[in-house]
């Protein structure tokens, strides 16, 4: 229940639908437009900050989904707090498995962005089956 | 928890999403509820109670043996 919230679940859905798609197509914006600039040679605390600027538009995003999972519905709160934690603690599963395997058997080291990728395809798939679950 | 969620929205005539509107929650926390899938909240089992004008017991029936009637019942030998 959310009687603090005027809006219903699914205008908040919608709202967050549409926060997800504004600060998705600034990041890439920012992103390329950062780059393109860092290209052209600038040096110093500006290549740093440039560097940075796409953190902006994800900071809105991970505003937005704050903001979105402390109004919802009990229940969809539930179920996205269970599946994120499922995706934390699978992401550090697989992240542990994989330093053994650097370590022992000279797989080679991989960036810290793929623990991203592992959290939001657990994350995804732990989410479904938590929804069919309680449908 | 057993609930009368069902047969009261029945009697008021209300479809899942409306009485989901009412309560402000989603169609799919109404089912949960009604299948016995999810325990409400306090805050909202007390909005549902409130909402049919009925107690609170009259609607929830918790049908798990009461860990503490059970250990307060015993009278000391």
């Amino acid at each position: 229940m959310n009687s603090k919230n005027p809006l219903t679940p699914t205008q908040l859905c919608r709202r967050h639908q549409i926060e997800t798609v504004i600060g998705g197509v600034s990041y890439v914006v920012v992103l390329l437009g950062s780059i393109k600039l860092i290209k052209l040679g600038i040096s110093g605390p500006a290549r740093m900050l440039l560097a940075l600027s796409p953190m902006l538009p994800a900071a809105f995003m991970i505003w937005s989904v704050f903001r979105y999972v402390t109004q919802m519905d009990e229940l969809q709160r539930r179920i996205e707090t269970e599946a994120f934690a499922i995706a934390a603690a699978g992401t550090a599963f697989l992240g542990l498995t994989y330093t053994f395997l650097e370590g022992d058997t000279g797989f080679p080291a991989i960036g810290s962005w793929w623990a991203w990728v592992s959290v939001a395809m657990i994350y995804a798939v732990a989410r479904l089956l938590l929804r069919r679950r309680y449908r | 928890m057993k609930n009368r969620i069902h047969v009261l929205r029945a009697e008021h005539r209300w479809t899942q999403a409306e009485l989901a509107e009412r309560l402000n929650v989603s169609r799919q926390t109404i089912n949960a509820i009604e299948t016995e899938k999810y325990d409400p909240s306090l805050p909202l089992a007390f909005s549902i109670a409130k909402l049919f004008g009925k107690p609170i017991e009259e609607i929830f029936v918790f049908d798990v043996a009461d860990p503490v009637s059970t250990s307060t019942s015993g009278e000391p030998s």
